[in-house]
Formats: C-alpha cells, structure tokens, sequence
C-alpha cells in the first residue's frame, strides 16, 4: 500500500496550518490545468507545487493542498490552501479558497465538452479576497486530448482594485499507457479586460500525465510539466506538479 | 475602469468565453447500444459497434448496488447508481478494441467495445 494515505494527507494539512499566515500572491506557480469532468462520490486529496524563476525578479514556488468530494457526475467542489513564497524567504500560507467545477455538458455529447470553473479566494493578508471563474474546454480527435481554461479573476471586499484579469491554461495528452503519458502544457495572462495584451505573458512545455491504481479502487493520478517562458514578461522557466490521491 | 458583471467589455468577454455552450446543444443524437450491467458483469461482454461514428452507450445498471463504467482509452468514467441507467457517448472511434470495465467489481465487471 502506498505511503500516501488520507490520514498522512490530513496531517500535511493541519501541520500546514499551524504555519503563519501573511501576504503576497504568489501561488500562481502551482497553479494547474482542469477538466469538466467529474466523477460522482469521489474524495480527492490533492498537492500541487511549482517553481518560477524569473530574470531580473524574485523566483517564486508554491504549494497547493486541497480536498474535494464529488458530489455528483456535475459538480464538484473542493477547499484549498495555498502556500507561497519568493526570493528564498521563508514561505506563508497565503490563501484559503472554495473552489467549485461544474459540468455544463455531457462528456462526448457535443462537439466540445464544455464545464465552469467557480473559486472564492480567501486572503490571509489585509488585502481584499478575490473571485475567479471561467470557463473549462474539453475536445478529444482520436487519442488526443486537449484542454483549454479561461479565467477572470476579481478582487472583491475593502480596497479591491477595479480590474478584472484574464488568464488561461491549456495542456494536450495523448492517451496511451495510462501509468504514463506525454503531453503539452501552457498557462500564461492576457491583461486585464479592460486592457487586453498589455502585460500579458505566456509559457509552454512538455507534460507527462498517469495514473497508478492502488489497493482496492483507490488512485493516484499526477501530472507534471517544465514550462519555458515565450516572452519577456514570462518566467523564465517553470516547473510545477499536481499530484491527486483519489478515494471513494 | 469597470465593475465586475456590469460593464459591457466584462459582459461581453464573459459573453464570448460563454458563448459556445450554446452552440452546442443543436447536435443530432447518435446511434443508441445498450449495455447491461448484471450481477457485476457487463451483458453483453464484447460490443460491436461501428467504426468513425458517435456511439450514445446506454449503461444499464440492474444489479441494486452502484457501479462505474471506466475506460481509459475512451477516457471516461461515470458512476452509475444501483438501478439506474446513464449515457456515456464515445467516439468517433478508429476500428480497434477499446476495454472497459466496472471499477466497483473489476474482477467480474470487464467489457470491450469493438469499432469495425
């Protein structure tokens, strides 16, 4: 049996917060690409990390922990702790988050699978909390699978800037052996609305993807991909993972 | 600068990333297969089905507990309750031999479609 058990799991969590709470915005690092799929009755522990290093400006790194339950074959939702740090200085937790994915269509049925992307962002700093939605694209040809994200995000409560941000993710897996698959992953920013392709940045990369089967119905699934910048106001390089350990 | 919802250029982003869904819905239905769920067996155990077509895959699940229909290679996975039945649409599919199977009962609940 795996050492990765939802006690284990839970212990990482409740050690994560007794760490103290601050400021910054960095856990964009570990951030990761969805899919509008769901599977009904479904608890799943998640880590997500990433590194970014940037030329000329603090690298960054990140983590993510999340448990989510899958409510039904349309929604799932998720709680989500976010653990960031910069320039090599210790790290915070930065942010408790809800996060909601709704399946808006049914796999396979249309042309496209089509889902919705729902997260209310708790700020463990003074500043304000955000908002963030969008919606999540799913087209398989053949034995490829592509994925597409758009997100808004807006912060929301006392000194809230008035923009809205536009983000996006993308990742292409082909399906094969299932304990190992290659892929491409990007994520990158588009401005904000108002403004769309001023101070947008993008990033791509290989990706590899699988699942493990454990004892009884359990799974682990993970993907992980090493991002290179393709502008200047992109990181450099990055690197992140997403590791799910899935149980019912 | 704007507000959330109420401006029109947040409107009608939100409108554009949105607006597929929509599009979406006037497709055709495709052919119907049943697939029984019995005693934590797939009936029949082997599907034929045609090649370069969208199959609507009708999973019948008679046996009182729950099951999932799970295959990787036609990447899907649908939980279907004891008694009840769900779509799951696969395809076009390349002629081949896509395996299934039930992830509540593996041992007893394998299956495959074959695409000709």
């Amino acid at each position: 049996m795996s050492a990765i058990t939802p006690r284990f799991v839970a212990r990482v969590l409740f050690l994560a917060c007794l760490l103290p709470a601050s400021h910054a915005a960095f856990a964009g690092a570990a951030d990761a690409v969805y899919t509008p799929t769901v599977e009904q009755g479904e608890t799943e522990f998640e880590l997500r990390g990433g590194y970014r290093q940037f030329d000329g400006a603090p690298d960054e790194h990140a983590f993510v922990f999340d448990v989510g339950y899958g409510v039904t074959n349309r929604w799932r939702t998720e709680a989500v702790l976010e653990y960031a740090a910069e320039g090599g200085e210790p790290g915070k937790l930065e942010a408790l988050e809800w996060e909601n994915v709704f399946v808006l269509t049914e796999p396979g049925k249309h042309w496209m699978d089509v889902g919705l992307l729902a997260e209310y962002e708790h700020s463990f700093a003074s500043g304000p909390d955000e908002v963030k939605f969008g919606p999540l694209f799913q087209k398989q040809i053949g034995s490829t699978v592509a994925n597409l994200n758009f997100r808004l995000k807006r912060e929301v409560g006392s000194g809230a800037s008035t923009d809205t941000e536009l983000d996006y993710r993308w990742q292409l897996r082909w399906i094969g052996n299932e304990a190992l698959e290659w892929g491409v992953q990007g994520l990158g920013e588009l401005g904000t609305v108002d403004h769309l392709g001023e101070g947008d940045w993008h990033s791509a990369g290989p990706a590899l993807f699988g699942v493990k089967r454990l004892h009884g119905r359990d799974k682990l699934r993970y993907n992980a991909a090493v991002l290179a910048g393709l502008d200047q106001a992109a990181p450099d390089a990055a690197v992140r993972f997403q590791i799910e350990y899935e149980m019912y | 600068m704007s507000n959330f919802l109420s401006p029109r250029r947040d409107a009608l982003v939100l409108a554009l990333l949105l607006s597929s869904v929509a599009s979406l819905a006037s497709a055709a239905e495709p052919p119907e297969v049943r697939l029984v769920i019995r005693n934590h067996r797939f009936v029949p155990a082997e599907l034929v089905v045609p090649a370069n077509t969208k199959i609507k895959l009708m999973v019948v699940n008679e046996d009182p507990t729950p099951e999932e229909f799970e295959s990787h290679e036609l990447n899907r996975e649908k939980v279907v309750t004891g008694k009840g039945t769900i779509p799951v649409y696969v395809g076009p599919l390349k002629p081949g031999r896509y395996p299934f199977f039930g992830d509540f009962h593996s041992d007893t609940a394998q299956g495959a479609l074959i695409a000709k």
